[in-house]
C-alpha cells in the first residue's frame, strides 16, 4: 500500500517535473523563438543594407549567379533596338599589306551580342562581348565601348567587363599572352603588351589612338573584388585579322 | 556635223556627271570636317561610328549641310581662340589643336555657348530623323554624344531602328553593380515582411 502511495507520489512528482520543464520549453518555443528569428532576420537585413555588402555581393553572385542557359536566353533581348530594325551590313575598304581590299562589316546595334573574347593563358574562355557598356548590358557579358572603333577597324577597340564575372581572370593576363576577338565578320588576334592601372576619370586609355590595339579593362581593388575608382587595363597589340564572308539574312 | 556636236555634248555631260560623282560629299568628309573643326577625338570617333553604319542614309547635299554646320561651330566657338582669333590662346589652327588644348578652349566657353553648340547638333539631327543626345562625361570636362536613327526603308510603320552610339561614360563602372544596393534593400524588405507575418501567426496560435 505504502509502496503504491510512494509510487503514486513519485509518479506525481515526475509528472509535475515534466509539466514544468515542458512549460519552459513551450514558453521558449512560442514566445522567444519568433523574436529570436525576428532579431536574426533583422540582423541579416541590416547587413544586406550595410554598404560593405557591395564587397561580398560579388562572391555571392559567383556562387549563385545566372546559369549559362539563362545568359543565352538573355542574349536575345535587346531593349535598345526595334525587333524589325534592319541589319547594318556594309562593305568597307581595308588596307592589307599596302593593298586595298573590300570586306564586309556587320555594325552592331547598341545592346547586340557582338563578339566572343578568348585568352586561353589567363583562363578566359568564350566571354560574350555586347555592344555598349551600360550597367544593364554589362550584366550579360563584357561590353564594347561604342566610342571606340568597331572591331576590325584601325584604332583602339575598348572592352569593359565586371571584375567579379566576365573579367574576373583579366588580372591573370600577362605580357605576351594571345587574345582573340571573334565577330560575325572577322577574327582579330592580339598580343598583350602592357598592363596599366588608371583612374576612372583619366580617359587616356579608352580614347582613340593612332595604333591598332585592344584595351580591356575592369575595376581594380588591388586584387579584391567590388567597386573601385581605379581600373586595370590590359593593352594588346593587333597581330592579325582574318576577314570572313558575310551573307545577309533573307 | 550634228553627229559631232551631239558626241561632244554627250562627252561633256558624261564628264560633268563623273566630276560630280568624284566630288560627291561622303561620310568621310563629314568626319574630316569634325576633326578640322577641333572637335574632341572621342566625339569624332562617335560621329565616325554613327555615320559609318548609316552612310547610305544621307545624301551628298545633307553631308554638305553637316559640314557647313560643323564649320560654323568652328568659326564661332573655336577659331576665336586659335591663330589670328580675337581671343587667341594658341598659335595653331583648330585642326592642329591637341586634346588638352581643345579642353582648355572648352573651359573658356560660357554655359550659353555650350548650350548653343549642343542645340545646334540636336537641331541638325532633327532635320534628318536622327535623335542626338549630348551629355557631360563624369570627368566634367569631356562631352559624350549619342545618336539614334530610324530607318525609312523599314517595313514597319514605326520606321524601326535602334542606336549604334549611346551616351556611355568613357570609363564604365565595372565592379559590383550599383543596382546591388537596391536589390539588397528589396531582399531586406521582403525578409522583414515575412518575419513580421511569422511573428503575427505564432502570436495568434499562442493565444488560441
Amino acid at each position: 500500500m505504502s509502496d503504491t502511495v510512494s509510487e503514486k507520489k513519485t509518479g506525481r512528482h515526475t509528472h509535475k517535473h515534466r509539466n514544468s520543464s515542458s512549460k519552459v520549453l513551450r514558453t521558449f518555443t512560442y514566445v522567444l523563438t519568433p523574436f529570436l528569428i525576428l532579431i536574426f532576420l533583422c540582423s541579416g537585413s541590416f547587413l544586406a543594407l550595410y554598404k560593405p555588402f557591395n564587397e561580398y555581393k560579388p562572391y555571392l553572385d559567383m556562387a549563385f549567379g545566372a546559369t549559362p542557359m539563362e545568359v543565352r536566353n538573355l542574349r536575345t533581348l535587346n531593349k535598345y533596338k526595334d525587333d524589325d530594325a534592319p541589319d547594318q551590313i556594309k562593305e568597307i575598304e581595308v588596307e592589307v599589306n599596302g593593298k586595298q581590299e573590300t570586306h564586309t562589316i556587320v555594325y552592331p546595334y547598341y545592346g547586340d551580342f557582338y563578339a566572343t573574347l578568348n585568352c586561353e593563358a589567363a583562363g578566359m574562355e568564350d566571354i560574350p562581348v555586347y555592344s555598349g557598356t551600360a550597367t544593364d548590358v554589362l550584366e550579360y557579358g563584357a561590353g564594347w565601348y561604342n566610342g571606340s572603333v568597331y572591331i576590325g577597324r584601325p584604332g583602339n577597340v575598348v572592352i569593359a567587363g565586371h571584375n567579379h564575372t566576365d573579367f574576373l581572370r583579366l588580372p591573370k593576363c600577362e605580357i605576351g599572352d594571345v587574345v582573340t576577338l571573334e565577330t560575325s565578320y572577322c577574327k582579330c588576334t592580339y598580343i598583350v603588351n602592357d598592363r596599366v592601372v588608371f583612374h576612372e576619370k583619366d580617359y587616356t586609355y579608352v580614347f582613340p589612338t593612332d595604333d591598332d590595339r585592344l584595351t580591356m579593362y575592369t575595376c581594380w581593388n588591388n586584387g579584391k573584388l567590388g567597386m573601385s575608382e581605379y581600373r586595370l587595363a590590359i593593352i594588346c597589340k593587333l597581330e592579325s585579322i582574318e576577314w570572313k564572308e558575310v551573307k545577309a539574312e533573307e | 556635223m550634228i553627229k559631232k556636236i551631239s558626241a561632244i555634248a554627250a562627252a561633256a555631260i558624261m564628264a560633268a556627271t563623273m566630276s560630280v560623282t568624284a566630288f560627291a560629299t561622303g561620310y568621310e568628309d563629314a568626319v574630316n570636317a569634325a576633326k578640322a573643326a577641333g572637335v574632341q577625338a572621342n566625339n569624332v570617333q562617335e560621329l565616325d561610328n554613327f555615320l559609318q553604319a548609316h552612310k547610305d542614309c544621307f545624301t551628298s547635299a545633307q553631308y554638305d549641310e553637316m559640314i557647313k554646320t560643323l564649320n560654323d561651330v568652328r568659326d564661332k566657338y573655336v577659331a576665336p581662340y586659335c591663330k589670328g582669333g580675337d581671343k587667341q590662346l594658341f598659335d595653331k589652327t583648330p585642326a592642329e589643336l591637341t586634346e588638352d588644348e581643345k579642353v582648355a578652349i572648352g573651359k573658356k566657353w560660357t554655359d550659353d555657348d555650350r548650350k548653343a553648340i549642343s542645340d545646334t547638333l540636336i537641331n541638325l539631327g532633327k532635320k534628318y530623323d536622327v535623335t542626338v543626345t549630348v551629355k557631360q562625361a563624369d570627368d566634367k570636362i569631356h562631352y559624350i554624344v549619342g545618336a539614334e536613327h530610324k530607318h525609312k526603308d523599314s517595313s514597319s510603320s514605326s520606321k524601326a531602328g535602334g542606336t549604334q552610339t549611346k551616351t556611355d561614360n568613357p570609363v564604365a563602372a565595372t565592379g559590383a553593380e550599383e543596382s546591388t544596393s537596391n536589390a539588397a534593400a528589396a531582399v531586406a524588405a521582403v525578409t522583414l515582411a515575412l518575419a513580421g507575418f511569422g511573428v503575427a501567426v505564432v502570436a495568434k496560435k499562442n493565444r488560441a
